[in-house]
């Protein structure tokens, strides 16, 4: 069974209630934003298995994790001014995530412009160990399937179903209802499951 | 409420999500360090002439594209290079003393209809951007090699 897996909680946490208010978040970030690189870097630390597991399992394939990671951290740096209160794991989050969408974004494109002829079929890359592994394992058919879903749906599926976290988590993290949560929950379960089906990883309905 | 995949998820769903859990539960070693010296503080040098300043007036341009965006820069003519990524996009970076790419918060350039295909190999693809007239100078700035394959912006 899957653990809990979310990230590990941080030092100075205050407020049990939802309020979320994380005094050393902010006083990290505070401290960074005036030119401190070792705050920066006990942010970075502090972030970084988050941010490339949430990479992941939002789909990424592994071969670009690493860039995304780079991506959401100079994204992180750059905007350092706009964490003002909350959790830095939920801003972590929200900056990830817009990463991870773009790139399923453009990657659509992409294919759309090789049904069209427009630019030739990638060719696959040489088959790293990596590659090899991850063509034999669950997660290329769970990344395919999580790309084709919708970037809510897709959150709130990966947050709960593979992060573990609770529903309040789930809407703190995606900045929604908890209510709407479980709606969206409800609707990426069955396109989870109806597009896994299309793709073939799913066993069909009828099927002994 | 309840889990899915314990209970109510149809056959086949528990094991791929699982599987999918376990394999991207962790980072891989040493991917901590490689992706904080991208994002490491840029070293400049020196401004110089842009090796393809002629690309501002060029119509065309051809790319290499080779299929991973990071890699460590062997030569540096210049202080600005394009990295061209397996997405399918261009990105403008810099190189910091340790010589690696760091890829910038600049733009990208974006595949579309613009865009011929001239010459595939096994390795790399080479396209053919139409570039608008002087529009992009600063976003194909010139020659580099990065990881041994050459990312080459050119005016032909």
């Amino acid at each position: 069974m899957h653990a809990k897996t979310a990230a590990a909680p941080l030092a100075g946490r205050s407020g049990g209630d939802g309020a979320e208010v994380d005094s050393s978040d902010l006083e990290l970030v505070a401290r960074a934003r005036s030119g401190d690189r070792a705050a920066w870097r006990l942010i970075y630390e502090r972030q970084f298995d988050y941010v490339f597991r949430i990479a992941r399992r939002l789909g990424t394939p592994d071969s670009e994790a690493e860039d995304v990671a780079q991506e959401v951290f100079e994204i992180m740096l750059a905007r350092l001014d706009r964490f003002t209160y909350g959790r830095l794991t939920t801003w972590t989050f929200r900056i990830t995530s817009n990463v991870v969408s773009d790139r399923h974004r453009r990657r659509r494109v992409r294919r759309a412009f090789e049904k069209l002829g427009v630019v030739a079929p990638e060719r696959p890359a040489p088959p790293t160990p990596e590659r090899v592994a991850e063509s034999n394992s669950a997660s290329r058919a769970v990344r395919q399937i999580l790309e084709r879903m919708s970037p809510k749906k897709r959150e709130v599926f990966v947050l709960f179903e593979l992060e573990g976290l609770s529903g309040a988590e789930v809407a703190q993290h995606v900045d929604c209802p908890e209510g709407t949560v479980w709606t969206r929950l409800h609707h990426a379960r069955r396109d989870f499951v109806r597009i896994g089906r299309k793709l073939g990883c799913i066993e069909p309905e009828d099927a002994p | 409420m309840r889990r899915w995949i314990e209970d109510d998820a149809p056959a086949g769903v528990r094991e791929l999500l699982d599987g999918a859990s376990a394999a991207t539960a962790e980072a891989p070693p040493f991917a901590r360090e490689r992706v904080f010296e991208r994002i490491a503080p840029r070293r400049r040098s020196a401004a110089k002439p842009l090796v393809f300043a002629a690309a501002a007036t060029a119509a065309m341009a051809i790319v290499l594209l080779r299929p991973s965006a990071t890699g460590v820069v062997e030569e540096v003519t210049g202080d600005v290079v394009v990295v061209a990524r397996d997405d399918g996009t261009l990105q403008r970076a810099s190189a910091d003393r340790g010589g690696r790419v760091v890829l910038a918060e600049l733009g990208t350039i974006e595949l579309g209809p613009e865009t011929e295909v001239v010459r595939r190999d096994a390795d790399s693809v080479r396209w053919r951007f139409a570039l608008a007239r002087g529009a992009v100078t600063s976003d194909v700035p010139g020659v580099q090699r990065i990881g041994g394959f050459a990312v080459h912006a050119g005016a032909y």
